[in-house]
């Protein structure tokens, strides 16, 4: 299986090998000309480092609860980013809130209400009354509730 | 130097009570997440990002740099109280802090600490004050060529300085310059790297950036039990304010050591990228050489909490320097700082000093008070200090992610932020995890637009040949320095461990 670090050096030389090619390919003459002074040497260097890291023989492979810990945060930092795309700051952030603390943090019932009303009243009474802020209201209230 | 503006910002600092109720919310916050390993100063910051949302630049500033101010002061509690620094800069002051403690005198090396890095933030404010009528025709003989070169400077700096594998900073440097030139280009008018979406014509915003980098991976990481620390051992002890009070009067005794290591930490402030940990530990050393009795170091010397903490408060004020007046932010910190000034609509860069005077002077004296604020709050909670223990840093997990989100949101309006920040929060990670070193990108995407205006202004007024102009030699020069400096210090580093010879 592929290492974190070998994949991180990878992406590093796809990113730049896309940057490049798309400046090449599409860009006019004169808005190419920087993406091309960053991005060949970015493409080296990136290079450089895949190499290196491929070269290496000690593996940095972590332990599979580190790497189960990590997959379960990064799906619940996704949870977090599209149930507020879905519900909006107002009522996607508390749902959120009281869905961490009792599910992975496991807290008692009493700290997921805190947890959860006290977001509620900072978004809605500070940020929306208190400094007049829109926040983003995501795509299912205004489907039924009139603003 | 205008006197009545020097005095008359920190008069309206003093007397307003809406900037003064700002300061005395912001400088407890900071300490606090100074104080938490796994959480950090610049978290704080993040979280209070969107609070700062539609305040007036002036408050909004005092806010977010009180916060910063009084980081590391928080970061060295758990450093001298359990042996744990709270963040990367408080290192040094293990040593003997935490020695200190074990010798029964906690409550001293706090006071220490306390009065230390009240004086070092004291004085790095006033050194940045003092520079003021210095720097100011420096600034403003700068043209768009020295600005261009002072961009790669900044980039070159932080990559060299930043780790081990200056490889790994500079790709991360020129990635970050990639990600500014997302948008449209200000010589053609066309869109760049924008794949159709209109949200990224106006570019990836700093702040969506610096939070991807910095408050995504630190909860990544500690939601998934990296960075949680357990001092339940030596929580909820007491400590007396009497011998906080003697600590800060050490501060006074070492006068002579205090006052240099301000200095010489307000200095390294200046350079970009040499940050805080070579601050504390170049003023470390400063004192274990400069002392006639150098045995005592390491076993509970006063000197050993003193000198490297006035260094990392006293640095703030230097690293402001170049931030304010160049654009060029000295830390990972300082640029999270110059995102949200940005944010708050105040332009850092040399106009600075001709049009906004007063707002460089009242982030100077934002800067000292603050300071001195903080230890008169820290000294007040001296008994409580031990309970930090009971904290738990994966409790604010998600109170985190929604603020980083709602801070990625308000900064330029667009949901699909919240979709940037995931995937860039993913890259963030992966370098976290890889030792990649994060600052040479945020220092990237803050300086690429910098680079590239003033590349195609330089262009449009000399043509190629404004590489030759004075100043312009002078930072090619200290650009090829910087690079040979690390050349060089890798291969007497080779040399000096066996069997890389």
């Amino acid at each position: 299986m592929l290492e974190g670090r070998i994949i991180t050096a990878g992406l590093m030389l796809a990113i730049f090998t896309t940057a490049v090619t798309i400046a090449l390919l599409y860009f006019p003459a004169g808005a190419r000309m920087l993406p091309l002074v960053i991005g060949i040497p970015g493409v080296i260097l990136s290079a450089i480092q895949l190499v290196s890291e491929l070269r290496k023989s000690d593996s940095e492979q972590a332990s599979p609860e580190v790497r189960a810990g990590e997959i379960r945060m990064i799906a619940w930092f996704a949870s977090f980013a599209c149930v507020i795309i879905f519900l909006g700051f107002t009522y996607g952030s508390p749902v959120m809130i009281a869905a961490y603390l009792s599910i992975r943090a496991k807290e008692k019932w009493y700290t997921v209400l805190i947890g959860a009303a006290l977001v509620w009243v900072i978004l809605e009474y500070v940020f929306t009354q208190g400094i007049g802020i829109v926040l983003y209201e995501g795509i299912i209230p205004p489907m039924f509730i009139v603003y | 130097m205008n006197i009545d503006i020097a005095f008359g910002t920190l008069f309206t600092l003093l007397t307003d009570p809406y900037l003064i109720f700002l300061m005395l919310i912001a400088v407890p916050l900071g300490a606090f997440f100074g104080a938490m390993p796994g959480l950090g100063g610049k978290l704080g910051v993040v979280l209070l990002i969107p609070f700062v949302f539609g305040m007036e630049p002036i408050a909004g500033a005092v806010l977010l740099l009180s916060m910063h101010a009084v980081v590391h002061t928080g970061g060295s509690i758990p450093s001298i109280l359990f042996g744990i620094p709270g963040d990367g800069t408080s290192t040094a002051v293990v040593l003997d802090g935490y020695e200190m403690t074990r010798n029964g005198e906690g409550g001293r090396a706090l006071g220490a600490s306390f009065g230390a890095s009240g004086i070092g933030g004291v004085l790095g404010a006033v050194f940045l004050g003092l520079l003021l009528p210095v720097l100011r025709p420096i600034v403003l003989a700068f043209s768009p060529a020295e600005f261009f070169l002072l961009a790669i400077l900044g980039i070159t700096f932080i990559a060299t300085l930043s780790g081990k594998n200056v490889v790994k900073g500079l790709v991360l440097g020129l990635l970050g310059l990639m990600v500014a030139f997302v948008g449209l280009d200000p010589s053609t008018g066309g869109p760049r790297y924008t794949f159709g979406h209109l949200f990224l014509w106006d570019g990836i915003d700093i702040i969506t950036a610096v939070l991807a980098m910095y408050a995504i991976p630190e909860m990544i990481a500690l939601g998934s039990g990296q960075g949680v620390v357990d001092y339940s051992d030596s929580a909820n002890k007491k400590y007396k304010i009497s011998e906080v009070w003697d600590g800060i009067i050490d501060v006074f005794r070492h006068w002579g050591l205090s006052l240099r290591t301000s200095l010489v930490g307000a200095v390294i402030g200046l350079i970009p990228g040499l940050g805080g940990d070579a601050a504390s530990w170049i003023c470390y050393g400063h004192a274990v050489q400069s002392s006639k009795t150098p045995e005592r170091f390491g076993k509970g010397a006063v000197e050993g909490v003193i000198a490297p903490e006035t260094a990392n408060n006293s640095k703030e004020g230097g690293a402001l320097l170049p931030t304010l007046f160049f654009a060029v932010p000295g830390s990972s910190g300082m640029a999270l700082l110059l995102g949200a000034f940005l944010m708050l609509g105040i332009q850092p860069g040399p106009t600075i000093v001709t049009e906004n005077i007063d707002l460089v002077w009242m982030l100077i004296w934002a800067l000292a008070v603050s300071n001195v604020l903080c230890v008169v709050i820290l000294l007040g909670l001296t008994p409580w200090l031990g309970s930090l223990a009971n904290v738990r840093p994966p409790l604010l997990i998600p109170f985190v992610l929604v603020f980083a989100l709602l801070g990625s949101y308000l900064s330029s309006a667009a949901w699909e932020n919240l979709i940037l920040i995931f995937f860039l929060g993913c890259l963030g990670y992966m370098c976290r995890r890889h030792s990649w070193p994060r600052p040479p990108f945020v220092i990237g995407v803050v300086l690429g637009p910098v680079a590239e205006d003033s590349l195609h202004k330089a262009l449009a007024l000399w043509g190629p040949s404004f590489f030759l102009r004075p100043i312009s030699l002078i930072l090619i020069a200290m650009i090829i320095g910087s690079i040979a400096f690390y050349i060089w210090r890798t291969r007497r580093e080779s040399v000096e461990v066996p069997g890389n010879a």
